[in-house]
Parts: structure tokens; sequence; C-alpha cells
């Protein structure tokens, strides 16, 4: 009995091979962003242009959320909600050189200074 | 300068007493290195373990396969989770593992935690650099260290609005233990007033001293009065009789399970203090000390989470291919740059709880599965004309004859004297048990001990 448990569980253990074969061909620059009332930091200043993923640590008390503003008028669609304590990878693609900012939407918080600058060359 | 461990009757010098200092002072020694410290001797095993190899980087340089992660070299900055891989990485590929063992002391004695990971990853190589040097030094470092002080509120506080958040830890967590009144407190918090946040337009704090909102009034601390600032703070606490009894039985209980009887605790006040409060004579000291080496046969100190996963991976051989540690990390109790609080983890029995114990279980199902040769058994690892005997020989060389108690012995050769069941010995079904005997010689309670 002890044994079968033993042997079922070692089924569990997770395939990296398969999270592999799920990655997207051209890699996204990462950008580590933590996030807490009321800031956003951003680990990577500069990005070059092309798609980019946020990986957004919700270091806070409150839910927060992110959206990129930038160069022409672009915006983003706002990520979803991050819970405290929660993780979340949000990509989206900066085609234009420049400077764009990360801006929390939940309601004061960009009022209150939750907003973050990174360039894309 | 080398340093000498102080003198010890140990007599003679064994494979076990190797085994014992390398897990204690770091994290396992491979069967090859148990064999030739053994030869070399007990002097010059210690002094290994202390200076190091005597070539390379002063904090050790990693050997053997750079980490990676789906095919991709890890970014510990700006992946979660990559942080604790790099860190793991250092632990199984440095030439200094003691450097490492000294830093996770530190971290879990300055414990810091939900920082932006620049800023841990930069305390991280301050606790490695300083952690076996001059604790003046090193505490200096850490008081002015920006995570440190944004975890403890010690940024940003004012003359006007003084935070005792981090007056009150110096003294009772990193140099007391107690002796401090609440006036003590108050005048020390006081004195550490003047440290402002910045932030970089990308949102990262950094750390600066602005004269104008540090306390310049008079203080009175541990009964002595003056003008005191952040300096005369960390020569206040560290000139303070409690302070070296105090962080000797920190080192002792970090490395030994035997209590720290009167004497020992003297001579190591007397080197700590006598050096001008140096650690490495004192780590010396406690490594060379005949209670480290008590009960060879019966291990007793628990392998805390990160210790256990390093230890496995360095002494078989396999390199980080697959960021799964990072989740068997957390669910086993110990998410490095994450302690639960300012006071750190719990130690000892407390890593064994019915949840952390079954996350040891599928650590040990993951490296069957995604491991080196030794950890994932090849087509062929058994053989089904063996005995049971040969069966258990068989795994435990391949794991490097880990210790196995007797009782777990006897265990593992009743499991493999009746695994066929009445069925008929084949290939398949003897390496399944070598499969399984593995499995339980790094899942089993003797492998959770060192």
């Amino acid at each position: 009995m002890i044994i079968g448990s033993l042997l079922a569980t070692m089924a569990l253990a997770p395939s990296p091979a398969l999270a592999e074969r799920a990655a997207p061909h051209q890699p996204a620059t990462t950008v580590g962003v933590s996030a807490r009332e009321y800031d956003f930091a951003l680990y990577r200043a500069t990005v070059p242009a092309g798609r980019v993923t946020l990986v957004l640590h919700n270091f806070g008390e409150d839910d927060h959320d992110v959206q990129v503003r930038g160069p022409g008028g672009y915006r983003s669609a706002t990520s979803a909600d991050i819970e405290p304590e929660a993780t979340l990878r949000y990509g989206v693609r900066l085609r234009r050189p420049g400077r764009y900012l990360l801006v929390c939407t939940k309601p004061g918080h960009l009022a209150a200074g939750m907003k973050a600058t990174l360039r894309v060359r | 300068m080398r340093t000498r461990p102080m003198n010890s009757t140990v007599a003679d010098w064994t494979e076990d007493h190797v085994r014992r200092l390398f897990w204690r002072a770091g994290f396992g020694a491979t069967p090859g290195e148990a064999a030739d410290f053994a030869a070399r001797g007990r002097e010059a095993t210690l002094a290994f373990v202390l200076d190091g190899p005597g070539t390379g980087a002063p904090m050790g340089d990693l050997v053997g396969t750079v980490p990676t992660v789906k095919g991709q070299p890890l970014d510990p900055i700006n992946e979660w989770g990559h942080d604790a891989l790099w860190w793991l990485d250092r632990m199984v590929r440095t030439t200094r593992p003691l450097v490492e063992k000294m830093t996770l002391f530190w971290h879990d004695h300055f414990a810091t935690a939900s920082q932006d990971t620049p800023l841990m990853i930069r305390q991280n190589w301050l606790l490695r650099s300083r952690g076996l040097g001059d604790f003046h030094h090193l505490l200096d470092g850490v008081t002015r260290d920006p995570a440190m002080q944004l975890f403890l509120s010690l940024a940003d506080s004012t003359k006007d609005a003084p935070n005792e958040n981090y007056a009150r830890e110096l003294m009772e967590l990193f140099t007391l233990g107690g002796g401090y009144t609440e006036t003590d407190v108050r005048e020390v918090s006081r004195a550490l007033t003047g440290w402002r946040t910045k932030r970089s337009r990308g949102g990262l704090p950094s750390i600066h001293w602005q004269a104008g909102l540090h306390d310049t009034g008079s203080k009175r601390i541990f009964g002595r009065t003056g003008r005191f600032g952040t300096q005369d703070v960390m020569r206040l606490v560290t000139q303070h009789p409690r302070h070296a009894p105090f962080l000797v039985q920190q080192l002792w209980d970090f490395f030994v399970t035997e209590p720290l009887d009167p004497a020992t605790r003297a001579a190591l006040v007397r080197t700590y203090r006598g050096s001008g409060l140096q650690l490495k004579p004192v780590v010396a000291a406690i490594l060379g000390h005949d209670a480290l080496y008590a009960r060879l046969d019966a291990p007793d100190q628990v392998k805390a989470p990160v210790v256990h996963v390093a230890g496995l991976l360095r002494t078989t051989g396999t390199p980080i291919t697959i960021d799964s540690y990072t989740w068997l990390l957390n669910q086993m109790g110990q998410m490095p740059f994450a302690p639960p609080s300012v006071a750190g983890w719990d130690w000892g029995p407390s890593w064994l709880s019915t949840n952390a114990m079954r996350a040891r279980v599928t650590l040990a199902n993951t490296l069957l599965a995604w491991g080196s040769a030794p950890l994932k058994p090849p087509a062929g690892a058994g053989n089904p004309a063996w005995s049971a005997e040969q069966h258990l020989d068989a795994a435990l060389a391949a794991m490097g004859r880990p210790w196995l108690s007797g009782g777990s012995r006897a265990a593992l050769l009743g499991l493999a004297a009746g695994f066929y069941d009445g069925a008929k010995p084949r290939q398949d079904r003897a390496d399944m048990l070598q499969r399984l005997l593995r499995h339980l010689l790094i899942s089993g309670p003797d492998a959770q001990l060192c």
C-alpha cells in the first residue's frame, strides 16, 4: 500500500519539457516589477523595442493592476488584478522607442503616485 | 592568513567526521571528498573548510554546469523565484560552501523580506562578503542596507517621528537578546534618525543620509550620555557585555546540536572579544570542537530545506535545470529571500511538519524524474539476480553512501526481500526496486538529518 502510494505520487512530478514546448519562439524581455501602496519599482530601466513581459509582484496590502502608456497615445489593456503577495506575468508589445509609463488604474492610485518610467530604445 | 581551529581531542579522523563537518559547515560531501579529506587529516580539512582551496575568488568560484530553466540562463533580478535558484546554485557549485552557509546564517539572523529583488540580492552580497569578517563591520553594513532599512522602517525615521522598529530588533534579535530598557529603545531610535528614501524614475528605492532629519540632541543609552549617532550605536551595542555571549550562542546553535557548556562559552567569548569581534576565529573554534562530532552514528541536526536540496544536488552532481525547487522550497517551509518574519525561521524539528515532509517526498519524486544519473537510475541499474543486500548496496553506492541507521537498513532490506512478492524477478522490476530504494534513501527519515 505504502509502495503503491509512493509510486503514485512519484508520477506527480511536473514536466519541465511540457512547459518548454509551450514557450514562444521570440523571447520577450522580462522586466521585474514590484507594486505596493503607492509605488511601482522597475528592476530594468531600459528595454529594446518589441515584446516585453512584466513580472509583477504585489508586496502591498491592496489589489493593484497595471496599464502601460506610451508614445503616440499608446495604451495597453489593463492587466488583471494582482492580489497581495501574488505574482502576475503580463505581456505587452512596445514597438516605438520612447518613454513609457506604467500606471495603476485602481481609483486614486495613480493620483497617489503609483507610476514608473520604462524607456524603450 | 590561515585560521587555525581550536585544539580538540578528536583522536582519529574518518570519513564520518568529514561528512559531519561538510554537512554542518556546508552542503554535504561527495564520496570522493569524504575519502580525500579523511586521508588529508583533521587540521588540513578544517583549514580547507575555513579558508577554501587557497586559489580563486575570496567568496568562492562556481564550478560545474551553469544553471538553466527551460534552456535559458537564470534571470535572478527579473524572473520571480530565480533569485532563490541563483542562491541555491551558489550553494551547489561553490568552492567555498562555508561562505554560503554563513550567508544563510546571516540571512536568518538579519531576516529581511518583502523588499525589491535587486535590494535583496544586494543585501545577500553584503552578508556573503562580510559574513566571516568583523561583526562590527557587518552590523554597520546591515544597518545602512536599503532592504533592511525599508523592512524595519529605519528609512524615513526622522527626529520629529523616530521609528523604534529597527532600534528594538537591533538589540533584541541582532546583538543582545535582552539587557536593555524601553528607554534604550527610544534613545537608540533617536540616535538612528536621518536616513531618507529616494526613488529613481523607475521607482527603485535607495537610501541617503539627510543630516537635517537627524536628532542631534543628547541621548542616554545603556547608562551613557552623548550626542550619539549611527556609528555610536554600533559601538555601544557591540561593546555591551551581553553581546559576545549572545552572538557565540547563536553561532553555536547553528552548527552544533549539543548544549553549549559554560567553559566553552567563556572560551568562545574570549576568542571573539580577543580578536576584535572577528567572526572567523569563533566559527573555526566551533567547527573544531568535539561537540560537533558527537554521535556520528546518530546524526541529530535536521537539515534545513535549502540545505537538504542544495546537498542532494551538490553531492550527486546534479545541476539546476528546472525551476521546481522554488515551489518545493516554499512548501518545505524555507523560501530563500522570504523569511517568515524578522525573527527568521524556526529551525530544528519544526522543519519536519507533515506538509513539509510531503514536500520532501515530492522533491525526491522530482529528482528521480529530472535529476542526474545517480538520482535517475538508467535502465539496467538493477539486476534481477541480486539479493536484497546487493540491491541496497547498489542503491547506497549510487547515492554516495549516505548515513543509514540500523532500523532503516533493516526496513529497506525487508522491502527489497519482499519486493517481488512471489512474482518472477525481471529487469524492469529490478530497475523499479532501484528507483524505490534511491527514493527512500533521499526521502526517508535518515536523509533529513546530518
